[in-house]
C-alpha cells in the first residue's frame, strides 16, 4: 500500500469507532395469513423506501426526497423487484405470487412500501416453506422479520442469509395454545404486580361496611356485602378493559411514566378515602375512574409480551380474562376473611384504618420515586 | 343526612376530576394506529432520503446490483468509501453494501491479505463482533506489523471492552508508526481512563497545534477525544470548546453530537442539547438524547420522540439485534423510569462494551434500582483501570455509603 492510501484509509480509520451509535439496520416486515383449509396465502410486505431506492431506483427527479407519485409510478417495478425474492412452497409445490396494491406506511425509522400480495398454492397445504432473498445480495445484514398468522395463532421468525428458508407446520397452530398463555400472563400480572391487589384490597375493605351519621357499622347480611364488591369490581374491569383494549389497539398512548405515578396515585387516593371518608356510596365511581389509569399499565404489560398484531383479539382478550380471573382469586380471598372479620372491634382501627394507611404509604413512596428517579 | 349527601357528591365529583385530569394527558398523547395508508396526492412526501444515502447513492455502481467485483483493489476502494459513510452517519446499510463490496473476499481466509482483513474487522466491530474483529486484526498484524490503521482499530476494540492496558499497548505500537497527531490522540484516549487525564490533556492538547498532514476527520476526532477527556474531569467550558472546534471540522458527526449533547443534558442545558441534537435524529443516539433533552426540558413533543424511540428498540428487538444494550438500559432509566429493567440491560451491556459511559449507566441503573451490589463488575472496572472521572467515582461513592453490610 502507498504512502498516500494508508494514510487515507487511516483517515477513515479515525474509528476510535467502536462507536457503534447507530441507525436502525435495514428490516423488512413480511406479514402473512394462511388457512389451514385454504390454497391462498394473502400477506403485506413492508420494505423500507431507503432500501427501494438504493436496489430499484424510486427518486425520479434526483431531489432526495421519494413521493408517493415517484412510488406509484414505480410500483410494477417494486413488486417484480420483491416478489422475484420470496418463494413460497405448500408441501413442497411453488405457489404463484400475484402483485396487488401498493400502499405507504411508517415505521420508527422513516417511510415503507406496503406491497399488497397473494399467493395461490396448488392445494391447502400442511407444510409452508418460506424462501426469503430480498436485499441479501445488496445488504447481508438485512432482515425480514416474518410475522405468519395462521388461523389466529401468530408465529414470528427473523430471516437471514443465514436463515433465508423457514418451514412452517401449518396443521399444528393451535390459537387456543396463544389463547391460553395470554391468560397466565394475565393472572400473573395481578399476581406480582401489588399496585393493582393493594388499589383492589383498598377498594374491597369498606365494602363489608355501611356510612351512616359519619361512622362505619358493619354491613347486616352476606348480600349487602356482595353488592358492594360486585358493584366496585365491575366497574373497575370495565374502566381498565376499556383503555387496555384502546391502548392495546394503538389507539390511545400514555408515557409509561405517567402511568407508573397514576396508578401509585390511584392506590394513595383509594387508601386514603378509607382514612378519611369521601367517597362512601359509589365507591364504584372511584373504581372506574382510576381504573381507566389501571388499563394502560395492563396494556404495556401486554405490548412488552409482544402482542401478534394479527391475533390482536385474541391475545387480547386472553390477557384480559386473565387479569380478571387474577382479580378474581383476590376477591375470594379478601372477602370471605374480611366479611368474617368485619364486627370484630379491631376492623375498623387497625384493617380499615391501619391497612389502608399502609398501603398509603407504600403507594406514596411509589408516586415519589416514579417522579423522583433519575 | 341532607349534608351528607352534598359532601358525598362533592367528594365523588371532586374524585372523578382527578380522575379526567389524569387522562388529560391521555388524549393529548393520542397517537393513531399506524396502518397502511394511500396518501391523498401524489406530491405528498413520503420519505426524505437521509445524507447517508445520498453519499451512498453517488457511489452506486456495479457492486451495489449484486455483480462481483473484478479484482480485490477495487473491491476494497469501493468497501473503503462505504466504510467512510456508514461511520460519519453511523449507518448500518453503508457496512452492508461494504460487505457487498468485498464480494468473495468477505469469506476468504487462506489469501487474505492485511488489507482485507482489516476492511473486514472494521466491518465486524460496527456490528459489535468485537471478538472476530480482534482475530481479524491479530492475523492482519502477524503478517505486518507496521499497519498503523490495524494498531488503531485494534486499541479501539480494546479500549471499548475496557481492557485498557492492551489498548495502551496498541497505541504504543501506534505511536511509532503513525502520524504524531494520531498516535497522541489513542495515546490520550487510553490514559485517560487509566488515570492520567490531566497529561492526557496536555499532550493532546499540544499536539493539536502541531501542523499535520492528516485530513479533517482525524483533527474531529481528536478534539471529539480531547472533549471527552474535559468531560470526565468535570471541565465543562473547555470540554465545550473542543466539542464546537470538532463540530466545526465535521458537523455531520453523530458520535461527536451525541457526546456534546451528553455534556449540555449533564450540566442541565436542556434546551442547547437539543440545538446540538437539531431535528437529524435518524440514528438512535441522536433520538435517545433528544428524547431525554424534551422530557426534561417538558417540550410538546417529548412524549412523541420517547414513544418512537420505543418503537426502535421494539423493532431492535424483533430482529435479534444486541448492539443497542447501552442505549435501551439509557432509555429505561432516563425517559421510562424502569429502574430494575434498566439494571438488566445495563448488565448485560457491561459484559460486551466496558467504556465510561457504560459504567455510567450500570451504577447508574444500580443505584436507582437500589441493588448497589448489580453494579459490582462496574465498580471493580474503575478500581482496575484507576479512571479519574469525576462522575463515575462519585457514583461509585454514593454506591459504596448505600451498600449495606
Amino acid at each position: 500500500m502507498s504512502r498516500g492510501l494508508r494514510w487515507f484509509a487511516l483517515a477513515l480509520a479515525a474509528i476510535f469507532a467502536a462507536r457503534v451509535e447507530a441507525h436502525k439496520p435495514s428490516d423488512s416486515y413480511l406479514t402473512m395469513n394462511a388457512q389451514a383449509s385454504s390454497a391462498d396465502i394473502s400477506g403485506h410486505w413492508d420494505i423500507a423506501l431507503r432500501d427501494l431506492e438504493v436496489a430499484v431506483g424510486l427518486d425520479a427527479n434526483g431531489d432526495g426526497a421519494i413521493t408517493w407519485g415517484e412510488l406509484r409510478q414505480h410500483a410494477s417495478d417494486v413488486f417484480a423487484y420483491a416478489l422475484q425474492r420470496l418463494d413460497l412452497r405448500a408441501d413442497g409445490a411453488a405457489c404463484a405470487i400475484a402483485a396487488g396494491d401498493v400502499l405507504s406506511d411508517a415505521h420508527s425509522d422513516g417511510g415503507y412500501a406496503v406491497l399488497n400480495f397473494t399467493a395461490h398454492c396448488p392445494a391447502p397445504s400442511r407444510q409452508l416453506e418460506i424462501g426469503y432473498r430480498l436485499l441479501f445480495d445488496i445488504d447481508p445484514s438485512h432482515r425480514g422479520l416474518l410475522n405468519l398468522s395462521v388461523g389466529g395463532a401468530v408465529r414470528s421468525a427473523v430471516l437471514s442469509p443465514d436463515n433465508a428458508v423457514q418451514t412452517f407446520d401449518l396443521a399444528r397452530a393451535s390459537p387456543w395454545r396463544q389463547f391460553f398463555q395470554f391468560v397466565a400472563d394475565g393472572v400473573h400480572h395481578i399476581w406480582i404486580g401489588y399496585d393493582h391487589m393493594l388499589f383492589l384490597i383498598s377498594l374491597l375493605l369498606p365494602a363489608v361496611l355501611v356510612r351512616r351519621d359519619g361512622h362505619w357499622i358493619a354491613v347486616g347480611t352476606l348480600r349487602g356485602a356482595l353488592i358492594n364488591v360486585i358493584a366496585v369490581v365491575t366497574a373497575f374491569t370495565l374502566a381498565h378493559s376499556i383503555t387496555l383494549t384502546l391502548a392495546a389497539l394503538g389507539m390511545v398512548g400514555l408515557p409509561s411514566r405517567l402511568v407508573e405515578s397514576g396508578i401509585a396515585l390511584s392506590v394513595l387516593l383509594a387508601a386514603l378515602n378509607n382514612v378519611w371518608p369521601q367517597v362512601t356510596r359509589r365507591a364504584w365511581l372511584l373504581a372506574f375512574g382510576f381504573g381507566l389509569v389501571h388499563g394502560f399499565g395492563f396494556a404495556s404489560v401486554l405490548n412488552d409480551l409482544g402482542l401478534p398484531r394479527d391475533a390482536l383479539a385474541i391475545s387480547l382478550a386472553g390477557f384480559n380474562i386473565g387479569v380478571e380471573l387474577g382479580q378474581l382469586s383476590v376477591v375470594l380471598l379478601v372477602v370471605p376473611l374480611i366479611f368474617l372479620l368485619r364486627d370484630r372491634r379491631f376492623y375498623r382501627p387497625a384493617v380499615l384504618v391501619g391497612g389502608s394507611s399502609l398501603i398509603a404509604a407504600v403507594a406514596a413512596t411509589w408516586f415519589v420515586l416514579g417522579f423522583g428517579l433519575g | 343526612m341532607s349534608s351528607e349527601v352534598h359532601s358525598t357528591s362533592n367528594g365523588a365529583a371532586a374524585l372523578i376530576a382527578a380522575a379526567l385530569i389524569a387522562a388529560v394527558p391521555l388524549l393529548m398523547g393520542t397517537t393513531a394506529l399506524a396502518a397502511p395508508f394511500r396518501p391523498a396526492s401524489d406530491d405528498v412526501v413520503l420519505e426524505h432520503l437521509p445524507p447517508a444515502l445520498l453519499a451512498v447513492r453517488s457511489l452506486r455502481g456495479a457492486v451495489d446490483r449484486g455483480a462481483a467485483p473484478v479484482d480485490l483493489d477495487h473491491a476494497l476502494a469501493s468497501a473503503r468509501r462505504y466504510v467512510g459513510v456508514g461511520r460519519t452517519y453511523a449507518d448500518p446499510r453503508a457496512f452492508g453494501y461494504a460487505q457487498t463490496a468485498l464480494g468473495p473476499w468477505w469469506h476468504e481466509q487462506a489469501r487474505a491479505t492485511p488489507e482485507l482483513r482489516l476492511m473486514r474487522a472494521r466491518i465486524l466491530q460496527f456490528r459489535h463482533q468485537f471478538p472476530q474483529a480482534l482475530a481479524e486484526l491479530k492475523a492482519a498484524l502477524d503478517a505486518d506489523a507496521f499497519q498503523a490503521d490495524a494498531w488503531l482499530q485494534f486499541a479501539s476494540i480494546e479500549q471499548v471492552q475496557g481492557n485498557i492496558d492492551a489498548a495502551r499497548a496498541g497505541c504504543l505500537k501506534l505511536m511509532t508508526i503513525a502520524d504524531p497527531l494520531v498516535g497522541a490522540t489513542c495515546a490520550a484516549a487510553t490514559g485517560s481512563l487509566a488515570g492520567r487525564s490531566d497529561q492526557a490533556d496536555q499532550l493532546l492538547t499540544r499536539a493539536l497545534v502541531q501542523p499535520t498532514a492528516v485530513d479533517s476527520g482525524v483533527r474531529a476526532w481528536a478534539w471529539t477525544t480531547l472533549a471527552e477527556i474535559r468531560a470526565r474531569r468535570g471541565g465543562i467550558a473547555d470540554a465545550e470548546s473542543a466539542f464546537r472546534e470538532a463540530l466545526s471540522l465535521e458537523p455531520d458527526d453523530v458520535y461527536a453530537r451525541a457526546a456534546y449533547a451528553d455534556l449540555l443534558l449533564d450540566a442541565g442545558r436542556n434546551a442547547d442539547a437539543r440545538r446540538v441534537l437539531g431535528d437529524a435524529t435518524q440514528a438512535d443516539a441522536l433520538l435517545l438524547r433528544a428524547a431525554i433533552a424534551a422530557q426534561r426540558n417538558h417540550d410538546g413533543d417529548a412524549a412523541q420522540l420517547a414513544t418512537n424511540l420505543a418503537e426502535r428498540f421494539a423493532e431492535a428487538r424483533a430482529r435479534g439485534d444486541e448492539t443497542h444494550l447501552r442505549e435501551q438500559a439509557r432509555y429505561a432509566l432516563d425517559i421510562a423510569r424502569d429502574a430494575p429493567a434498566a439494571l438488566a440491560l445495563a448488565q448485560r451491556n457491561f459484559n460486551v462494551q466496558r467504556e465510561p459511559a457504560d459504567a455510567r449507566i450500570l451504577l447508574e441503573a444500580a443505584l436507582a434500582a437500589r441493588q448497589p451490589e448489580g453494579a459490582k463488575p462496574a465498580v471493580d472496572w474503575i478500581a482496575t483501570t484507576g479512571i479519574d472521572a469525576v462522575r463515575l467515582l462519585a457514583l461509585a461513592g454514593t454506591l459504596a455509603q448505600g451498600r449495606p453490610q
